[in-house]
């Protein structure tokens, strides 16, 4: 019977299982020649009440069989809830393909597993039963190669020969292209005595969550990239029975009969081939938990010792670590990309209150209170760490006004020159891109233009102008204070440094354009003027703040005010202009958002 | 005054007030137009150099030589323009370096308004001179003596719109018909009378057969020793003996001073054309009547005989009053009267 018992109270995190299906099967397996029934039911029958999570487990078992165990998708069949009638179908449709194989004479792998309900002679599913000894009669009779039968159900021992379990021998590892052993082994979550246990930590039983860990390459004992399955049954077992030692439903011990013929042990996967890995450092000590975002599903529990690394495959995808030594726990957010190993690197972890960290990895039911908090303590830490995958490459484009510089030395020069204020532009254009470094840091590059603007004199022929303009690139530094979810309303201050470039243009008089040793009737009435353009390149920079709004996805406003300041023109005397000042921007803000 | 003449005027006035009221009276102020190795409109001794200010093509000029000197005249600016000049001026004058502001109001090389400049690092300068209270051109200078480094970038003079409060320059050695209030501001060997310098004081400073009478010569009225009773009917003159009819009335010589002087019982009164009080208008006999005969003045057809007066002519000398306040210059129109002749 799996119930309420050793059920741990949880219920914080959503319930989605990684998208196991993402990851790259291992190759060089079983190939086209292995066959699996999954069979998973939470129905409970007379007298039991539904489990919660063998269907699930259910899916996840196939998930790693076709990602880390060599199964074809096609190969792999799921039955969900299916009555006894329906069992026995599947079993003959897998007969069906394993004769095939074996009248082709070619070798062939089945592997069964059931997760439900069950007594010590029969699974039950729902109100139907399906007789432990006409189970494995029927399997037995496949004419499989080599078969392996996992059952996750209280009692399952029984399944085993009544001589009682056996522990695996110790086989030396070999290749494992070629079957090199041939028989059943039969895999119980419990003896024929004990209870099967789900956990609400684990979202999982005890028993398929620590086989599949193993399989991952938490059981991966003498390192060598490959999980056998006495490696998977240690794993598995070691870890069922310590989580379940101290609850009130009672230890639980996995079983395991292996009959096979042959020098080697049965390699279940192979996770070093897996085209996403996180490992953990061989130095580190303590407990990993490793959780999949934005579900916060447990893909792995390790407690791991110093000495080894450990491998891990998981699919490609977001993850936070939980690591725990002593009484101190710490967080990492990871992301496993496709083709590529992470290392996880605890030292690195933020820390967390070690009441969360207690929580997650005691099975102990918690008070009312220690739940609300950790709820809380959750949100707060699933925001943060949302928030450091949400906006990371941004743009702006915006327009705006600015300040002129009209008492600067290089205007008061012109007006002792006889210049008159000209044509003045105030309007301002800003681009920008930006890259967002650390939740609260970004650093970008900004484009803006610079006073546009003249003065005239009115001389006694042609009027004279001079204009300037110019524009400025700067590398920038911005300091964020966000609120809101994902970054709503967003204030922040702004440094920028970076070079201006500015010209000016000048109708000055054409050289020798009148007449030589011109007579005094003569008056001249009108010049020759040319345009003589001067440029400038000057360093430049802005400090600036302002506000931030984000009501889509992608799009937003903002606004900022900015001093910036820009001597970029000076004439022979040496005086300086700023093309500068105040301005105020109004931008358009687009991000990109995972 | 028909409306012809009322239109001459205007246009006049208005030819006058573009050329002297105009308020720049220099040309080429910023020296940005070059001609050859000097500035257009200004006369150059000494050695010059054109080179750039706050920007390489804003140009100014540096006196290189240390006797360099800038000059220019305007001859269409007189006393009746403005007696007050608004300078402006930017210029790189180092300390120790003689650069003078001079003004020449005669245009004679003499000069009556001599002003060493400040130490200047291109900072605009203003300043008002106060010109003399008779002037018929002026000549500015701009003079460097001795060594050093003196640019000039801009020497602006403008008639000021505002009155000098600064005592007006003094103006001696004035020529023949120019306004005086003394003697010794007359040109050597001519006389203050009447407010005008002239060629004599009085009868006795005249010889044997001459009077020192008003002459109006080229526009100009002064007094100068002319042959007694030789001033014609309707001339300007200021005293009996210079007229040929031997009445000078109302600084004109007339034919009559009453009624009585009249033959056959004619009257004697001003002319109808008489239009403008000028107080220069003769008087005559018989105006209006028909009854002058031929060879007589007359200034209209009713005055003679025959019906038929030729020659009569009344010229409008317009000069423009832009003294002071005048803001725009205001037309004014020297009536210049010459009498027909009935035939």
């Amino acid at each position: 019977m799996r119930s309420l018992c050793g059920l741990l109270l949880w219920g914080l995190w959503g319930w989605l299982a990684p998208a196991a299906s993402a990851a790259e099967p291992v190759s060089g397996q079983h190939g086209r020649h292995g066959y699996a029934l999954l069979v998973g039911s939470n129905a409970g029958g007379p007298g039991q009440a539904d489990l919660r999570y063998a269907e699930a487990d259910t899916e996840r078992v196939a998930d790693v069989l076709t990602a880390l165990g060599g199964y074809e998708r096609e190969h792999v069949e799921r039955l969900l809830h299916p009555t006894a009638a329906q069992l026995r179908a599947a079993l003959e449709r897998m007969r069906g393909e394993v004769e095939r194989l074996s009248r082709e004479g070619v070798q062939s792998r089945f592997f069964f597993y059931y997760s439900g309900h069950a007594r010590a002679d029969a699974l039950n599913l729902g109100r139907d039963q399906v007789p432990l000894s006409e189970l494995r009669e029927r399997i037995e009779s496949l004419p499989a190669t080599l078969s392996i039968v996992v059952l996750d159900a209280c009692q399952s021992g029984a399944f085993s020969r009544p001589k009682g379990a056996q522990q695996a021998a110790d086989f030396s590892f070999n290749s494992v292209e070629r079957l090199n052993a041939e028989g059943i082994a039969v895999v119980a979550s419990s003896n024929e005595r004990e209870l099967s246990q789900e956990s609400e930590l684990l979202r999982s039983s005890y028993f398929t969550h620590h086989w599949l860990v193993a399989l991952r390459g938490g059981g991966d004992h003498n390192g060598d990239g490959r999980v056998t399955l006495s490696e998977a049954y240690q794993y598995a077992y070691n870890h069922t029975l310590a989580n379940t030692a101290e609850s009130a439903v009672g230890e639980q011990h996995a079983t395991l009969e292996t009959n096979l013929r042959g020098q080697d042990d049965v390699p279940l996967t192979q996770p070093a081939l897996a085209s996403s890995r996180l490992r953990v450092p061989s130095a580190f000590e303590g407990r990993v938990l490793v959780q999949a975002l934005p579900s916060w599903s447990v893909l792995a529990e390790l407690d791991k010792v110093s000495g080894q690394p450990v491998t891990l495959a998981l699919p490609p995808g977001r993850y936070a670590a939980t690591v725990r030594r002593g009484d101190r726990a710490s967080r990492c957010s990871l992301v496993l990309q496709d083709g590529a190993e992470v290392s996880l690197q605890p030292e690195q972890c933020a820390a967390i209150k070690a009441r969360e960290a207690q929580a997650k990895g005691d099975d102990r039911p918690l008070t009312r209170d220690e739940l609300r908090a950790m709820r809380m303590a959750e949100q707060i830490e699933q925001q943060r760490i949302a928030d450091t995958q949400d906006e990371h490459l941004l743009m702006e484009f915006g327009v705006g006004a600015a300040t002129d510089d009209n008492d600067s030395a290089y205007r008061r020069r012109l007006t002792d020159f006889g210049f008159q204020d000209g044509r003045s532009m105030p309007l301002r254009a800003s681009v920008g891109v930006g890259y967002r470094l650390l939740p609260n840091l970004v650093v970008g590059l900004n484009y803006y233009n610079l006073e546009a603007n003249s003065a005239v004199r009115e001389t006694g022929a042609d009027p004279q102008e001079i204009a300037w303009t110019g524009h400025a690139l700067n590398a920038y530094v911005q300091g964020d204070l966000h609120a809101g979810r994902r970054r709503l309303v967003n204030l922040f201050v702004r440094l920028g440094v970076g070079i201006g470039w500015a010209w000016t243009t000048f109708d000055a008089v054409r050289r020798d354009s009148f007449f030589p040793d011109q007579s005094p009737a003569l008056e001249a009435t009108g010049s020759g003027m040319e345009k003589i353009r001067q440029d400038f390149l000057r360093p430049t920079g802005f400090a600036g703040f302002g506000a931030q709004v984000m009501p889509g996805r992608f799009l937003g406003f903002q606004a900022e005010l900015r001093y910036v300041l820009a001597d970029v023109i000076k004439n022979d005397f040496g005086d300086r202009h700023n093309l500068g000042g105040v301005c105020f921007i109004f931008s358009v803000r687009a991000r990109s958002w995972e | 005054m028909t409306l012809r003449m009322i239109s001459q005027v205007g246009l006049a006035a208005l030819a006058l007030c573009i050329a002297s009221c105009s308020s720049d009276l220099i040309r080429n102020p910023n020296v940005e137009r070059w001609c050859g190795p000097t500035p257009c409109d200004w006369k150059v001794e000494g050695e010059v150099e054109r080179v750039g200010t706050w920007h390489p093509n804003d140009y100014a000029v540096s006196l290189v030589s240390d006797d360099a000197a800038l000059i220019q005249e305007n001859a269409t600016v007189d006393y009746r323009d403005t007696d007050c000049f608004d300078f402006a001026m930017v210029a790189k004058i180092d300390r120790g370096v003689d650069v003078y502001l001079e003004l020449d109001f005669l245009a004679d090389g003499t000069v009556e308004f001599s002003q060493r400049l400040p130490v200047s690092d291109w900072e605009r300068r203003t300043f008002r001179v106060t010109a003399p209270d008779w002037y018929s051109k002026v000549r500015f200078i701009i003079r460097k003596d001795g060594p050093g480094l003196a640019i000039l970038a801009e020497i602006t003079a403008k008639m000021s719109r505002y009155q000098c409060s600064a005592p007006a320059i003094e103006l001696l050695g004035r020529p023949a018909g120019a306004l005086c209030n003394g003697t010794e501001q007359c040109a050597e060997a001519l006389s203050c009378k009447g407010g005008s310098c002239g060629g004599c004081d009085s009868d006795q400073s005249c010889e044997n057969g001459q009077v020192c009478g008003l002459q109006d010569i080229e526009g100009v009225s002064y007094y100068m020793c002319i042959d007694a009773a030789s001033t014609p009917l309707g001339a300007a003159c200021d005293s009996h003996q210079q007229c040929e009819t031997g009445l000078c009335l109302s600084g004109a010589c007339s034919e009559c001073a009453s009624d009585e002087d009249c033959e056959d019982g004619t009257s004697c009164s001003y002319p109808r054309a008489k239009a403008l009080d000028n107080g220069l208008w003769p008087k005559l006999c018989a105006v209006g009547q028909s009854s002058r005969q031929t060879g007589a003045a007359c200034t209209e057809n009713l005055d003679c005989q025959s019906g038929s007066c030729e020659g009569f002519e009344l010229r409008c000398e317009p000069y423009v009053d832009c003294t002071g306040s005048a803001t725009p210059c205001i037309p004014h129109c020297r009536p210049k009267l010459q009498l027909g002749t009935c035939r």
